[in-house]
C-alpha cells in the first residue's frame, strides 16, 4: 500500500500536509496531479501543486457547532434589484453564481446580473420584465490577482 | 452539545487509511460519507489549479497557465466561472427568433478558456440553420467581469477515464 498522508517535510513542497489520491500514489514523491490536498509554499512551473481548495462562502452559520447555510434564494420583481448577503470570508474576492428557472414566455425573458460586489453583499438585478427567483451561491476566489 | 470527532488521520471503517474531515455535528469516525468535508478515499477533490478576475474577455480567450508558468494538467479541466450576463437571452428579428436559456457559456481547452455562444439561427444569406457563431460569442453578448477557477478535475470527452480519476 502506498503512503497516502504526509504531515511533515516533503522533498517537493517542504513542510506541510499532503494527501495523495487513491491508487498506487506515494504521497512522498508522486506527481502534482496525484495529490488531492497539499499546503503549498509558492511553488511554480512543474512543481506547482494548487492555489487552494474550492470553498463555498456561507450565508450564515459555519462557526462552532452551527452548520453553515450555503445558498440563498431571492425573488425579484421584473426590472428590480435586490441585495443578497453572505459572510465576510473572502473580502470582495468572491465568485457569485446563480441560477433561475427559465421564464415560460420568452417575450418576458432577460438576464440577471450581479454588480457592486462587496465583502458581505452584492446588488442583484433582474433584467427580465417579470418576477423570478434566483438561487445564489458564493465562492472564495482565493486570490486578489487578475490571474493566479 | 457533545463535541464530535472532526478530523481523522488513520484507518476509517469506511474508506480505509487516509485523512478525513467531517462537517459540523458529524462524527468523522462513523458518519455517512456525504457528511465528510474531506474524504481521502475519493479520487478527486476541488483543488484550484488556476483562476482570476478579468473585466472583459474577448474571443481570443485567456490562457490560465501563464501565472507561475504552470504545467498543463494533461486533461481539459472543470472550470467554474461567473460573469455579468446570466440567465436568458431572447432576440426577435422579423420571422426569426433566437432564445438562449443560459448565455454565460465558455469553451475550455487544456490551456485556455474562451467565451462562446451555443445555438443556431436562420442564416440571412442562405435561409439555412447555422451556428450562431463559429466558436465565438454572438455580438452583443460580450463576456464582462468574468471570475473563474480551474479545478483539478477532468471534465471533457476522452479525459473522464479511470486513468485520470482512480490511478
Amino acid at each position: 500500500m502506498a503512503n497516502r498522508v504526509l504531515a511533515g517535510n516533503r522533498a517537493t513542497g517542504g513542510y506541510g500536509l499532503y494527501v495523495s489520491r487513491p491508487g498506487n500514489n506515494n504521497v512522498l514523491n508522486c506527481a502534482n496531479d496525484k495529490l488531492m490536498f497539499n499546503t503549498n509554499s509558492g511553488e511554480s512551473g512543474t512543481s506547482f501543486f494548487s492555489a487552494g481548495h474550492f470553498q463555498a462562502v456561507p450565508v450564515s452559520g459555519g462557526t462552532g457547532g452551527t452548520a453553515p447555510t450555503v445558498s440563498s434564494s431571492t425573488t425579484i420583481s421584473g426590472g428590480a434589484t435586490a441585495t443578497p448577503t453572505y459572510q465576510n470570508i473572502a473580502s470582495t474576492k468572491v465568485m457569485l453564481w446563480g441560477i433561475s428557472p427559465p421564464i415560460a414566455n420568452t417575450a418576458n425573458a432577460g438576464t440577471f446580473t450581479y454588480s457592486s460586489i462587496g465583502s458581505t453583499s452584492v446588488t442583484l438585478t433582474n433584467n427580465a420584465s417579470v418576477s423570478r427567483t434566483i438561487t445564489n451561491l458564493s465562492f472564495n476566489l482565493l486570490n486578489t490577482s487578475a490571474l493566479f | 452539545m457533545a463535541s464530535k470527532n472532526r478530523v481523522l488521520m488513520g484507518n476509517r471503517a469506511t474508506g480505509g487509511y487516509g485523512l478525513y474531515v467531517s462537517k459540523a455535528n458529524s462524527d468523522v469516525l462513523n458518519c455517512a460519507r456525504k457528511e465528510l468535508l474531506f474524504d481521502a478515499s475519493q479520487p478527486r477533490a476541488g483543488e484550484v489549479y488556476a483562476g482570476g478576475s478579468q473585466s472583459s474577455l474577448g474571443n481570443s480567450g485567456q490562457n490560465f497557465l501563464t501565472t507561475s508558468s504552470k504545467s498543463s494538467l494533461g486533461y481539459i479541466p472543470m472550470v467554474i466561472h461567473s460573469e455579468d450576463k446570466r440567465g436568458e437571452f431572447d432576440d426577435n428579428s422579423g420571422d426569426e427568433q433566437l432564445y438562449l436559456e443560459r448565455i454565460d457559456t465558455i469553451e475550455t481547452t487544456t490551456t485556455t478558456i474562451k467565451p462562446v455562444t451555443i445555438g443556431t439561427e436562420v442564416s440571412f444569406s442562405t435561409a439555412n440553420l447555422e451556428l450562431v457563431t463559429v466558436q465565438n460569442r454572438k455580438n452583443g453578448l460580450g463576456c464582462t467581469n468574468i471570475k473563474f477557477m480551474v479545478l483539478k478535475i477532468p471534465l471533457a470527452y476522452g479525459y473522464m477515464t479511470n486513468a485520470n480519476f482512480t490511478s
